[in-house]
């Protein structure tokens, strides 16, 4: 009702994303006593079962063929119609390739205030209020969240996935809605990454490297670091765009989130879209020789020498320590 | 038949026997009895070189003067057929000259004797080739005599030469070319071929003979040959012409025997024939541009296709019309740069890619990038990336023994060009990018560009605060003010100034990057844009000269901004203090015990000449010993950061596996004896402690002295990669200055 | 095939940021401005399609400190038509705002595709593509990596996490979020950018009047400090390899 929290479900072969996760956390702990009921929108075909331990009160389902992909002019045209029956608080899309997508165009067309880039939702003087970013993380700024109703576009970081979890299975209710009559996008094929190359999302140990390896050749040194260290090389965004390594190896936004117990970050900067793929990990140690990096804000350790000079002293006293 | 006529057909038949004939022979041809051939012979014999031998006559060749009888119209024609020909003759048989000069003089016209005079002008402007006039006399001898020739023949863009046996048939001039045939019977294989005859290296007769076919046979093997080329079969060509104009020239002249005509209703003609090589007709069809339509064959109309389509009227493909074009641009802008026409004077000695430190990878070293503009192939040196290789060091320029300036009006120029295309390296592009939006190539805010002065007292008065004339601007340039390793020599600079109570200032955020290094990478405009800026903040202030630390900032305000209208008296650090070293020398209290090895930076040295003061200063060091590398001066190697090397390590290295900086840095551990310092043989574990690493001999260190900011960073990095250098220690001269002066 | 990129100015990032005196809003006194990056990639991806198949090419950027420069640079680049949309625009003027605004200039332009960054790090309320496609009537979609054109449709490449690409085909005209170009921006010289600024005009056009409203109204604005910071390693690299050592043993690493 109109002071329910709505969540867009993001979900991908079977699987939620941690941003949903995410949103969900965020609505729960801005309803403290419970003043806002926190509804998932569930769009999908036969995905039914991969709700049940998100934390929300309930789910309302469209099973739709029309919607067993994304596109926007589809999941716009759904969303239209939950909105116009259900007038919620808010509705809480994720700032990601699928929510992105939509949040304009639903902005504009049933006229509700957007705001993107929220990081957090609380409570302050009996109403919502947002914390977003901007200027990839330099400025934050605060506020309420218009009245009677808002979407929120939301970014990782605020709260983690596991807060969003519950056991109680939330109510399914099938909505039947009829389906768009005109549909302007079609979904032709999925293309994934190389095959039978590595999964970092799987790896414990990780060696990521930047544009401070500023060389194809040194990724050499980085590859025997991480066999003594006995993981795996991943790297930042510039890396794979230049061909270095291929995609499958890519952390953050466009890439892979990683849940590492050591991520050693080499000739990183930190910019958001990779940190956000980052933040799970356990042990972060960073080196680069900018101490103004911002991937010092989420490193446990740091240095400010020259990767190219530490790569190989490391690995040899790694394989010292191991042999030893 | 008179006797006159007589007498000349016997000459005649006597030339024309390759055998000789007997009296009888003669008379029986002429039906007269042979007593009167006797007496004519015996006449003749008078005038005209005749030879018998076993009782048959023949004329002896090589001596005969014809006697022809030409009225003045004949005369005149003969002239200018023969005038026509010796102007295309690069070795002009003496021959054609002495017959052309003998038809001037019986035109009997008042201009004849300037004729004369203007064909022996001719001669003597041409080389008289003994060679060549042999060459003809054996082929001459071989046609009349129908005598087998054997020839060394080089064919027109092959090196192999072949040695054939030919029956020479018939000479003949080009339709369309200015060259001379000969055409003639192969043997053993038969096959009728084309000689041109400048081609034909050597001729000596043979003792065989042969049996010439009727002319009529010759005249049809003629007929299809349209430049007089060898081919094969036979393909009907057929051309429309549309324009009256040129329907009226094709009109008036035989191209080809073999050709027709058909007029067709809209006034348009077609030209048909039948050629061996159709692809001989496409220099003469392009040369009528669009004024040809080609309709048959099919394969030479696409080849020229292209020409219609993109120039019409011009005769080289598109392809190599833009490449052409394209190369001359190049070449006519050179002009613009100092002495740059001299590229035309290169040798092709290759001096400069034999000195160039990167000229073994290049594809396109400066010696063949030079050949490929005189090629008109400069365009594929435009799709190469290994001009990037060079670091502007100009030791090509140095070397040459032309004197071109190879760095500025080749490579800086090549530059530009490939910068224009957008063939860029990206690390290059970066600080390129960097420089046109913060104004230092390293992408630092300008804002910060004085903050390595936040620590200093006394204050270092910076122009826009202080509000008063100076004497020296201090020009503080990118990487001192940026870059952690060289801030530190900006820093003992600036306690020298100070303790030399200089009456100085500093630009500090209004001071732009320099522009020289950005500019020997190609973009003009950025130096251009960063020039006109830095001009402006330097004429809001009085001050009575610049210094800088930087021989890149020293070579652009001596050099290259004057060009822009920005004049100010300028010297490089070291001159100035070489300039105080009275004043200087007392300061420097400390003992230095070193040996030390200066590193001549190119923009100071090799390019400005500016060898000594840096050497004056170290020796006024106490306790210093100088020495010199291998290379120094105007021999020195360069540390590979100029002219955008610094912004290039990545790709040079890609390449290379090498860097400048490393060999230097091995000279000068030669030089300053740091390799003394690591121990021969290797000393047992148990004995090696702190005290073992330092020198053993004299105590004293090895220094490399640098007096460029990109230096110090450069050769440090360079040493961490090399053992024998570990030892080696790297410093400006404005620090070693500080350290010897105590402060 | 007629493209149209709409493109904005956003503060450079290398510059410190100021909160003014009101709290609430940047201190625009020395924010230098540059061309939103992801702009840039639309720009050259756009340069791509017409290198490809032909077409013509026009920029609209707002009237911002700059914008002369970064639309003679996108001439210099291959665009034809320049269009700067004058009026009143601060820095924070909302995205939906500009979105109205820009629609009413692209619908005279007839395109066939608009082209535009993803985001920019400046919006509060999210990337302007969404909107321009509502305004325009036409189908969004957004984190496009590569782009083909044919007739009446054009087909991308859809980023996903985990670097899965959708292929998706939309029918034109449309409006794409442009994530990266198919090749990386290239370098423009300094020379080509003059040239332009001397043979190219730039048309003005009036942005009609700001619809506000559709952005939250902001309580503070503030710069973040730095939570717990990295502890940092001194020494050489030899001390800081140690020092790493040291933490992987307590880890449990080695």
């Amino acid at each position: 009702m109109a002071n329910e929290i709505f969540i867009l479900i993001e979900h991908f072969r079977g699987q939620l994303a941690d941003i949903t996760y995410i949103m969900a956390a965020a609505a729960r702990s801005a309803s403290a006593g419970g003043e806002h009921p926190v509804v998932g929108l569930l769009l999908g075909h036969g995905v039914k079962d991969i709700v049940s331990d998100l934390d929300v009160d309930r789910v309302l389902s469209v099973d739709d063929s029309a919607l067993a992909d994304f596109t926007s002019d589809t999941y716009v045209h759904y969303l239209e119609n939950l909105l116009s029956t259900y007038s919620p608080r808010a509705l809480f899309v994720g700032d990601t390739s699928v929510g992105s997508d939509i949040a304009g165009i639903l902005s504009k067309r049933k006229d509700i205030p957007l705001v993107s880039g929220c990081k957090e939702v609380f409570l302050r003087d009996g109403s919502l209020h947002f914390l977003s970013q901007i200027y990839g993380g330099k400025i934050m700024a605060e506020g309420e969240i218009p009245t009677p109703i808002a979407i929120l576009s939301m970014i990782p970081g605020g709260y983690k996935p596991d807060q969003g979890q519950g056991s109680k299975g939330p109510e399914i209710e099938e909505i039947s809605i009829p389906g768009p009559e005109k549909v302007r996008i079609k979904l032709k094929e999925y293309i994934d990454p190389e095959v039978g190359d590595v999964d970092i999302s799987a790896e414990s140990r990780l060696i990521a490297v930047g544009r401070g390896i500023q060389r194809e050749d040194n990724l050499e040194l980085a590859t025997e670091l991480a066999k003594a260290l006995g993981g795996v090389v991943c790297a930042s965004r510039p890396i794979v765009d230049q061909g270095w390594l291929s995609t499958s190896r890519m952390v953050g936004k466009s890439g892979k989130a990683v849940k590492a117990d050591l991520y050693l970050a080499l000739g990183i900067s930190g910019a958001p879209e990779h940190v956000e793929g980052v933040a799970d990990s356990g042990m972060i140690i960073a080196i680069n020789t900018d101490p103004a990096a911002p991937i010092f804000d989420i490193a446990k350790y740091g240095a400010e020498v020259d990767i190219l000079d530490l790569m190989p002293i490391l690995t040899e006293k790694v394989l010292a320590a191991r042999g030893s | 038949m008179g006797r006159a006529a007589r007498l000349q057909r016997i000459e005649e038949m006597l030339l024309a026997s390759g055998n000789g004939l007997t009296i009888q022979e003669i008379a029986t041809s002429l039906d007269v009895h042979r007593t009167t051939i006797w007496r004519d012979i015996t006449d003749l014999s008078m005038e005209l070189p005749i030879q018998e031998s076993g009782n048959r006559y023949r004329i002896a060749r090589d001596e005969y003067i014809s006697n022809i009888k030409l009225n003045q119209g004949e005369s005149l024609m003969l002239y200018l057929a023969l005038r026509r020909l010796m102007r295309s003759q690069v070795h002009l048989p003496p021959l054609m000259a002495q017959a052309l000069e003998k038809l001037s003089l019986a035109l009997r016209h008042p201009s004849a004797k300037q004729l004369a005079e203007s064909i022996l002008v001719l001669q003597a402007g041409q080389p008289t080739d003994r060679e060549r006039q042999k060459i003809w006399e054996v082929l001459v001898q071989g046609w009349v005599e129908r005598i087998v020739v054997r020839i060394q023949y080089q064919e027109v863009q092959r090196t192999v030469i072949e040695e054939l046996d030919i029956q020479p048939y018939q000479f003949e001039p080009a339709v369309l070319s200015n060259n001379l045939y000969l055409i003639g019977k192969v043997g053993p294989s038969g096959f009728l071929r084309t000689f041109n005859i400048d081609h034909i290296l050597k001729a000596t007769l043979t003792t065989a003979r042969f049996t010439r076919p009727e002319q009529a046979v010759i005249e049809s093997m003629l007929r299809h040959l349209w430049g007089i080329q060898s081919g094969q079969g036979l393909t009907q060509v057929r051309l429309r012409f549309q324009d009256p104009d040129v329907i009226d020239r094709i009109q008036r002249t035989v191209w080809l025997p073999s050709q027709r005509m058909d007029e067709n209703a809209d006034g348009s003609i077609d030209l048909v024939v039948e050629v061996a090589d159709v692809f001989e007709l496409v220099p003469w069809i392009r040369g009528w541009g669009p004024d040809c339509e080609v309709l048959e064959p099919i394969e030479l109309q696409a080849q020229i296709h292209d020409v219609q389509a993109n120039h019409g009227g011009l005769t080289m493909t598109t392809k190599e019309q833009k490449a052409l074009s394209f190369s001359d641009e190049f070449y006519t802008s050179l002009d613009e740069v100092f002495d740059g026409e001299r590229i035309k004077v290169c040798l092709q000695c290759s001096s400069c890619s034999g000195i160039c430190p990167f000229g073994y990878i290049m594809e396109y070293h400066p010696r063949k990038m030079i050949a490929a503009l005189r090629a008109g192939v400069f365009d594929a040196v435009m799709e190469d990336e290994t001009v990037w290789m060079c670091v502007s060091c100009y030791a090509c320029t140095q070397v040459c023994p032309a004197n071109i300036p190879i760095t500025a009006a080749l490579m800086t120029r090549t530059k530009e060009e490939l910068l224009l295309a957008g063939n860029v390296p990206s690390e290059l592009q970066e600080a390129l990018e960097n420089s046109q939006r913060y104004g230092n190539p390293l992408g630092e805010s300008p804002r910060k560009r004085a903050d390595w002065t936040n620590e200093i007292k006394p204050e270092i008065p910076i122009l826009a605060k202080a509000k008063e004339p100076v004497d020296v601007l201090w020009f503080v340039g990118d990487y001192p003010s940026y870059h952690p390793r060289t801030i530190t020599s900006t820093k003992a600079f600036a306690k020298i100034l100070q303790a030399l109570d200089i009456s100085f200032g500093i630009l500090g955020p209004e001071e732009q990057s320099d522009g020289d290094s950005q500019r020997l990478a190609g973009e003009k405009g950025l130096f251009e844009v960063l020039a006109e800026n830095n001009g402006k903040a330097f004429a809001k202030y009085e001050f009575k000269q610049i210094v800088t630390t930087d021989p890149h900032a020293y070579n652009a305000f001596l050099n290259e901004y004057p060009k822009l209208g920005i004049t100010y008296p300028v010297q490089h650090y070291t001159q100035f203090l070489a300039d105080r070293l009275e004043q200087l020398k007392p300061m420097l209290k400390k003992k230095v015990e070193a040996t030390i090895t200066f590193h001549d930076p190119c923009y100071l040295g090799r390019v400005n000449e500016v060898y000594d003061p840096p050497r004056a200063l170290l020796e006024a060091i106490p306790g210093v010993e100088l020495v010199e590398m291998t290379h120094s001066r105007e021999n020195s190697l360069c540390c590979g950061g100029g002219g955008g090397g610094m912004w290039l390590d990545g790709f040079q290295w890609e390449k290379a596996h090498a860097r400048l900086s490393e060999w230097r840095v091995r000279e000068a551990v030669s030089a300053s004896g740091a390799d003394q310092y690591v121990m021969h043989p290797p000393i047992p574990e148990k004995k090696k402690g702190k005290k073992d690493t330092e020198a053993r001999s004299n105590g004293k260190v090895g220094i490399l002295a640098v007096a460029c900011p990109y230096e110090a960073p450069r050769f440090e990095d360079a040493v961490k990669m090399i053992e024998e250098a570990s030892k080696l220690v790297v410093r400006d001269i404005a620090e070693l200055l500080v350290e010897s002066m105590g402060i | 095939m007629k493209i149209v990129v709409p493109i904005k100015l956003v503060p450079d990032l290398v510059d410190e940021f100021e909160i003014d005196a009101s709290g609430k809003a940047l201190d625009t006194t020395f924010m230098r401005l540059i061309l939103n990056e992801f702009d840039e990639h639309a720009i050259e991806q756009a340069v791509l399609i017409k290198e490809k198949g032909g077409g013509s090419i026009s920029v609209i950027a707002p009237e911002y400190d700059g914008a002369d420069d970064v639309l003679f640079t996108a001439a210099a680049r291959g665009v034809d038509k320049l269009i700067k949309l004058t009026g009143d625009f601060e820095s924070t003027v909302s995205t939906h705002s500009l979105a109205a605004s820009m629609s009413e200039v692209i619908k005279n332009e007839d395109a066939d595709l608009i082209l535009t960054g993803v985001q920019a790090y400046d919006s509060f309320d999210g990337p302007i593509g969404p909107f321009l496609a509502e305004y325009l009537e036409m189908p969004y979609v957004g984190y496009v990596s590569k782009v083909s054109v044919s007739d009446g449709t054009c087909t991308v490449h859809k980023e996903y996490p985990g670097g899965v690409a959708a292929e998706m085909e939309i029918q034109l005209p449309a409006v794409l979020g442009i994530q990266a170009a198919e090749e990386p921006p290239r370098y423009i010289a300094i020379s080509k950018v003059r040239q332009a600024s001397k043979s190219s005009t730039i048309e003005e056009s009036a942005a009609g009047e700001a619809i506000m409203g559709g952005v939250a109204t902001l309580d503070r604005m503030y710069v973040p400090e730095i939570g717990e910071k990295a502890v940092m390693f001194s020494g050489d690299e030899d001390q800081v390899a140690d020092q790493i050592i040291e933490v992987l043993r307590e880890i449990g690493i080695l």
